[in-house]
């Protein structure tokens, strides 16, 4: 039996959203807003004199349901600077077979600036949810970001064994791919308990950032700052081949990888 | 049926003799078995079972079926560049840039520009087939020995499962030195790994350009881990 709070019942969205950034003088502006419910964008605002502009990304429907497919188009022209957060964490709800798909398309002109954390993903068990994310960078353009994702509705004891999410990354710097991933999960018993999977954790989380290039002592200060206090989750560090850096996170708290990789910006910031 | 030319040539390339450096890895053992992830034959064969079945060396196995499918299209080099010379060097690009940590990218370059190397050596004319990796792009393991495998006339299913099974093969002998276990436990672990790789193997034949996905967390924080692993025996 499937329950009215499982099942959205009302009919799949296709819904996109366009954005587009400029910056004429010391702020970074939105010029161009185009939106389509159930997706919704808070007016921009400046948390700080730097100039970089916060967009929240809202999504009024609740979740995705079996079928819905968002899309968001987003250009930064030159120098522009985003930050881009979202309102609540993001819903993916079980279906009965057909996938909820959401892609995101960032264009990041010369010299502009993205930084990506938006609230986790809840991926219900027997949901099937493909996200896409493709980023363009142009000439020192710098894209910093995270992922999280929380594997089954966990403070309902919810095990994500059945069902299906994969997630794919492409990162390009002019028609170089200088970072990419291809990760699947299919729910079941034994990925759950692997220690090839998650080891019978529940949240996943990634930091990328490609801002700048970073050195490998760097990377082991930060996996010894980040390892001593005696956490008890996986966390690793690794450089991508344009000296990048790439954080993972295997663990049981959303707000403990948010931590981590808030704590992993300030030691890694120059 | 391979001929007996063939047959011979892909044991000289699955050999664990062959001058690649495929010995000097663990992809993550090291970590897995000095934190007690993994103690004894049956965790290390749940471990290899598992990264055949859904692990990061499907996706590169696939790789390398596109490298020997594309190898034996390869046209003459008077007709350079053509569309399907670009994918070799796409496919390659794409397999450096999806590496799960920078360890596990290196080793494949590492060892893939070894064998390009090695074959060039060996088969001079072997030049032309990879010519469209320029020499100044690093080779992954899984071109190389698909391009290799193909200009011996070593067919694409042969190719498959001898590219599973050697990869098996150093992995187990990797566990077998730390953890450690007898010879006969590891050649026990290799031979009931046989179906598994039979079936994956046919898995990974059917897999599309847009079906490249792994599951890989617990591969990625093991290299990583490795990394900066205090001592080490095996490479990163």
């Amino acid at each position: 039996m499937l329950s009215a709070s499982t099942v959205n019942p009302s009919a799949p969205w296709q819904a996109n959203l366009w954005l587009r950034y400029d910056r004429p003088g010391h702020r970074t502006r939105m010029v161009e807003c185009l939106v389509q419910a159930p997706l919704k964008v808070q007016r921009s605002f400046y948390p700080d004199d730097t100039g970089q502009c916060q967009t929240m990304l809202l999504h009024t429907g609740g979740g995705m349901v079996g079928g819905d497919r968002l899309g968001y188009d987003i250009v930064l022209e030159a120098q522009s600077d985003v930050c881009f957060t979202s309102a609540s964490a993001g819903k993916i709800y079980r279906s009965l077979g057909p996938w909820s798909e959401q892609t995101v398309n960032l264009e990041v002109r010369v010299g502009a600036s993205v930084l990506w954390c938006p609230q986790e993903t809840i991926i219900f068990d027997q949901a099937r949810y493909q996200q896409n994310f493709c980023i363009k960078l142009q000439e020192q353009a710098r894209f910093k970001g995270w992922e999280i994702v929380r594997l089954g509705r966990t403070a309902r004891g919810e095990k994500f064994t059945q069902g299906h999410w994969r997630s794919s990354w492409e990162i390009w710097q002019g028609d170089k791919l200088i970072w990419g991933e291809r990760q699947q999960l299919i729910g079941s018993e034994q990925l759950y308990e692997s220690p090839n999977a998650l080891a019978g954790f529940t949240c996943l989380g990634t930091y990328v950032d490609l801002s700048r290039s970073f050195d490998q002592d760097l990377v082991h200060q930060a996996q010894e700052i980040i390892h001593s206090q005696g956490r008890s989750p996986q966390f690793g560090l690794t450089l991508t081949a344009t000296q990048g850096l790439i954080a993972r996170y295997r663990g049981n708290s959303t707000q403990e990888v948010k931590d981590i990789f808030t704590q992993l910006s300030q030691v890694i910031s120059p | 049926m391979l001929s007996g030319s063939a047959q011979l040539k892909l044991l000289q390339l699955v050999s664990p003799t062959l001058p690649v450096g495929a010995y000097n890895y663990s992809e993550g053992l090291e970590w897995l078995i000095e934190r007690g992830n993994i103690t004894n034959a049956d965790t290390l064969g749940a471990w290899i079972t598992q990264e055949l079945c859904r692990g990061s060396i499907t996706v590169d196995t696939a790789i390398m079926v596109r490298a020997h499918r594309l190898a034996g299209q390869m046209p003459k080099t008077d007709i350079l560049p053509s569309p399907t010379l670009k994918h070799l060097s796409y496919w390659n690009q794409w397999l450096t840039a999806t590496r799960e940590s920078r360890e596990l990218r290196e080793q494949s370059l590492q060892m893939g520009g070894s064998l390009r190397k090695l074959l060039l050596d060996l088969e001079p004319t072997v030049q032309s087939w990879f010519e469209p990796i320029p020499p100044t792009e690093p080779c992954n393991y899984a071109i190389a020995f698909g391009l290799g495998a193909a200009f011996w006339g070593i067919d694409l299913h042969q190719s498959g499962l001898g590219y599973l099974h050697s990869w098996a093969n150093n992995l187990i002998s990797a566990g077998l030195r730390l953890i450690p276990l007898g010879q006969t436990a590891g050649q026990k672990l290799l031979l009931h790994l046989t179906p598994t790789i039979l079936h994956q193997w046919q898995q990974i034949l059917l897999l599309g350009d847009d079906d490249l996905y792994s599951c890989s967390w617990g591969l990625a924080l093991a290299s990583m881990g490795h990394e900066s692993q205090y001592t080490r025996l095996f490479r990163s």
